[in-house]
């Protein structure tokens, strides 16, 4: 009981701090923006620039921000709270789903060692489930504590509906409906990004651990990541 | 409290719209691409620049790096030759696609979109003696902005597609720092040459091409086994589509005493086939793209079948037009799109039944044995190349004064094309009343191949890779990249036979081989189609429709280390549908 508050404490903590962090780091680094309107008064806004094409880009008008509960039963909002300014990685999954999904957790849980100390402050993992009525936070919760899930790796659950939006919205669909009724059809892929700088990609889940990582370090920039061994 | 300004300033807010796939092409209800309506054939079509040398780079190359930098070919009697040096800078840009959209920011090599175009000789004897043929080295320079945000990652590796070249300019997709991963198994399969990589912002990169007939290292020149048209693009593992989207592709076209850039027939007499040449020698790439009311390139990232825009780009211009006199031309089209398929026709108007005849002369492994005469459309899927020539002064145009390059192939998902429809215009000919004197000529007999043996092919090593989708993810022989584990261990100069079989369904694959030209000899049991046949064409891209099956044979000459295969629709590349094999010294 103690300790699972602690690790809802630390969780929140983590997600609340990035923005701060963020900010802290934008205050230590100020940036010219040439060419942004209001910048000199008087002045014309030159033609495009690089700073002019960041312009106006409410970035959560993609990403729905449906309410889904962790393996804590804690209630966040997808975007708000678990996307906004972060380098994320999210799966797809059920737990009765047979063979495949215990391989790509087990894999996961080898990306979450090798993350270390970068998991819950630089990288967060979400793992979805598609089988909501099923997978409450409850069994979550057991399933999660079956792998030794860490702070900064929830387990999600939500609306089927929502969650089926969601799965859509990250690229995770087959065109062929039959197919796309298949809930193990879309546990294969991995996808990562990082929220702030509009990076993404696409991995298999079950991709090496170490090779996962390093994609991972790649959207971590803007700046290069440090690539040590 | 963090303002969305203040974001702003600190530059970590993504490229606006490119960033946001928000409107992008996905076709289930609540995701479209803008829909610019923007006049065709309003802009002239460019011409990307010629690269010319340098006279010198500073530092000076490091040969230790490379294989056979001072190469003394005693079979031909060529000396060690110094390499002729070229710099190119990958930088961002403004770039106008098109008269009523404004500057669009690209990454292009030297700021352009398509990159410079390379125009070499291959070093032989003829070449050596005429024009001073040499080997040459590129030092590309990374100056992408580090802070980029969107789409798109400013770290580069440059593959030369369809080069016969060492792995370390290949463009091998991984950051040094990855290969470095690969620890012990580094020195156990790559060594003793370096295995090249990617490069961050600041830094450059040398890459060095022989360009010498394969089977030059064991004196086995194999002189009908030359390319015409290589493109070069970006190669970075897991990022390959987005950069080769933002612009870093380029043509880097060959020729030699047959296929000489002479159609007077002045240089090489004797045997200078006299193709189409100077400003009757037009490379084309078509490219699909999609772009914002402000001009800004969108790319939708969540998109894991292949990306579709609907916009069609060709040499970096919207929908162009280009003024032809009455003669020959020799086009080279080249499919630069992340993952659409094209079917192409010479049309009198949009989808009109009058439809025009051309000679199809070379494909990705350079000319044909003979050209195919008199056809009146082709497929040319991604990283494909055709080349045609079209005569203007022939009878079938008299009276006709424009012309489309049109698309008439289906495709609305990166899935793979439907079947032919209403066709889109890519481009239009403006046939001008001119009728100038054409020295030019498409012999009967272009570059003859002949067919692999069955006594080379004999007891050679055969396998098979089967290309799969895996819950929602791509794999070959059930496996993702292991840039550390080779799926093959061939000895250099060995030939093998490769079985390459589409078992995902409704999935296409155009599968890129890298090192060598391929020798296509079945599909689907059958003969192949002449554009691909042994002994008619070579190949470096395989096209695999829906559970197609294509047996191969190829060469790993001259070269040793590790080399990649995959997926060329840039997607599925990009999410791991790619393997390594690795050649040995023996």
């Amino acid at each position: 009981m103690c300790r699972s508050k602690r690790a809802r404490l630390l969780f929140w903590a983590v997600h609340l701090m990035t923005p701060v962090l963020l900010a802290l780091y934008c205050a230590g680094h100020p940036v010219a923006v040439p060419g942004e309107p209001g910048d000199r008064e008087g002045e014309p806004p030159r033609t495009p620039t690089r700073a002019s094409a960041l312009a106006d880009a409410p970035r959560g008008d993609y990403f729905p921000n449906i309410i889904l509960r962790t393996h804590d039963n804690q209630p966040l909002r997808f975007y708000d709270d678990l996307l906004r300014g972060k380098v994320v990685l999210i799966n797809f999954f059920y737990v009765t789903c047979g063979d495949v999904c215990p391989l790509m957790t087990a894999n996961l849980v080898q990306v979450q060692a090798a993350l270390g100390e970068r998991l819950g402050r630089e990288v967060f993992m979400y793992s979805i489930t598609l089988d909501p009525q099923t997978d409450t936070a409850e069994v979550l919760k057991q399933y999660a504590a079956g792998y030794g899930v860490k702070p900064g790796w929830a387990f999600l659950t939500g609306q089927d509906a929502e969650i089926q939006r969601l799965r859509r919205i990250l690229g995770l669909y087959d065109r062929d409906p039959r197919i796309d009724a298949d809930k193990t059809q879309h546990t294969g892929l991995l996808i990562y990004g990082n929220e702030a700088t509009g990076r993404w990609g696409a991995v298999p889940a079950l991709l090496a651990p170490e090779r996962i990582v390093r994609a991972v370090l790649r959207v971590i920039g803007p700046q290069p990541a440090v690539l040590t061994p | 409290m963090l303002t969305r300004r203040a974001v702003l300033k600190c530059g970590l807010v993504a490229a606006g719209a490119a960033l946001l796939p928000s409107k992008a092409t996905r076709s289930y209800a609540d995701i479209r691409l803008p829909s610019l309506q923007l006049t065709p054939f309003v802009d002239k079509l460019p011409f990307p620049p010629d690269l010319t040398p340098v006279s010198s780079l500073d530092p000076a190359p490091n040969p230790a790096v490379h294989q056979y930098f001072n190469f003394e070919d005693t079979v031909l009697g060529l000396p060690p030759l110094s390499p002729l040096l070229y710099e190119v800078d990958q930088t961002e840009a403004l770039h106008q696609f098109h008269r009523d959209l404004p500057g669009t920011l690209i990454w292009g090599y030297n700021g352009s979109l398509p990159g410079p175009t390379f125009k070499v000789y291959q070093v032989t004897q003829a070449t050596y003696r005429e024009v001073q043929a040499r080997p040459v080295l590129v030092r590309f320079h990374n100056h992408l902005p580090q802070d980029h945000t969107g789409f798109g990652v400013p770290v580069t590796t440059i593959h030369f597609h369809g080069g016969h070249q060492e792995p370390y300019s290949d463009g091998f997709p991984g950051a040094l720092a990855d290969i470095a991963s690969c620890k012990g198994q580094l020195e156990r399969f790559f060594a003793p040459f370096p295995p090249g990589g990617a490069f961050e912002p600041g830094a450059f990169f040398d890459c060095y091409f022989p360009l010498r007939d394969p089977g030059f290292s064991f004196g086995q020149h194999e002189v009908n086994d030359r390319p015409a048209t290589l493109w070069y693009h970006d190669h970075l593992l897991d990022f390959t589509g987005p950069n080769v989207y933002k612009g870093l592709a380029g043509f880097f076209l060959v020729f030699d005493e047959l296929d000489t850039g002479d159609e007077t027939g002045t240089r090489f007499p004797g045997t200078n086939m006299r193709l189409p040449s100077d400003a009757f020698d037009v490379p084309l790439v078509i490219q699909d793209k999609a772009f914002d009311a402000q001009g800004r390139l969108l790319f939708d990232t969540f998109e894991h079948d292949g990306f579709l825009g609907n916009q069609f780009v060709v040499n970096g211009t919207i929908q162009p037009f280009f003024e032809v006199k009455r003669r020959k031309y020799r086009f080279r089209l080249l499919n630069g799109s992340n993952a659409r398929v094209y079917q192409l026709f010479l049309s009198q108007a949009p989808n009109s039944k009058t439809v025009f005849h051309f000679d199809q002369i070379a494909t990705e492994g350079g000319l044909l044995s003979a050209p195919i005469r008199g056809i009146d459309n082709f497929r040319l899927h991604p990283a494909e190349r055709v080349e045609i020539v079209v005569d203007f002064a022939d009878p079938q145009f008299k009276g006709v004064t424009a012309v489309y390059l049109e698309n008439r192939l289906q495709q609305d998902n990166g899935r793979g094309p439907d079947g032919l429809g209403a066709g889109t215009p890519l481009l239009q000919f403006r046939l001008l009343d001119e009728r100038p004197e054409d020295p030019s000529r498409v012999p009967d007999t272009l570059r003859r191949h002949n067919t692999i043996s069955p006594a080379e092919l004999a007891g050679v090593t055969r396998r098979t890779f089967e290309f799969e989708r895996s819950n929602g993810a791509w794999a070959i022989n059930g496996q993702f990249v292991d840039l550390c584990a080779p799926v093959a261990q061939i000895p250099v100069n060995a030939t093998e036979r490769w079985r390459l079989v589409n078992k995902s369904g409704g999935w296409v694959h155009p599968v890129h081989i890298h090192l060598s030209f391929l020798h296509v000899l079945s599909r689907n049991g059958q003969v192949p189609p002449l554009n691909e046949r042994d002994g008619n064409a070579l190949k470096d891209t395989i096209y695999l429709g829906p559970n197609d099956e294509v047996e191969i044979a190829f060469h790993f000459r001259d070269f040793t280390g590790p080399y990649v295969f995959h997926c060329h629709n840039i997607e599925h590349e990009d999410m791991a549908m790619m393997a390594v094999f690795n050649v040995h010294a023996v």
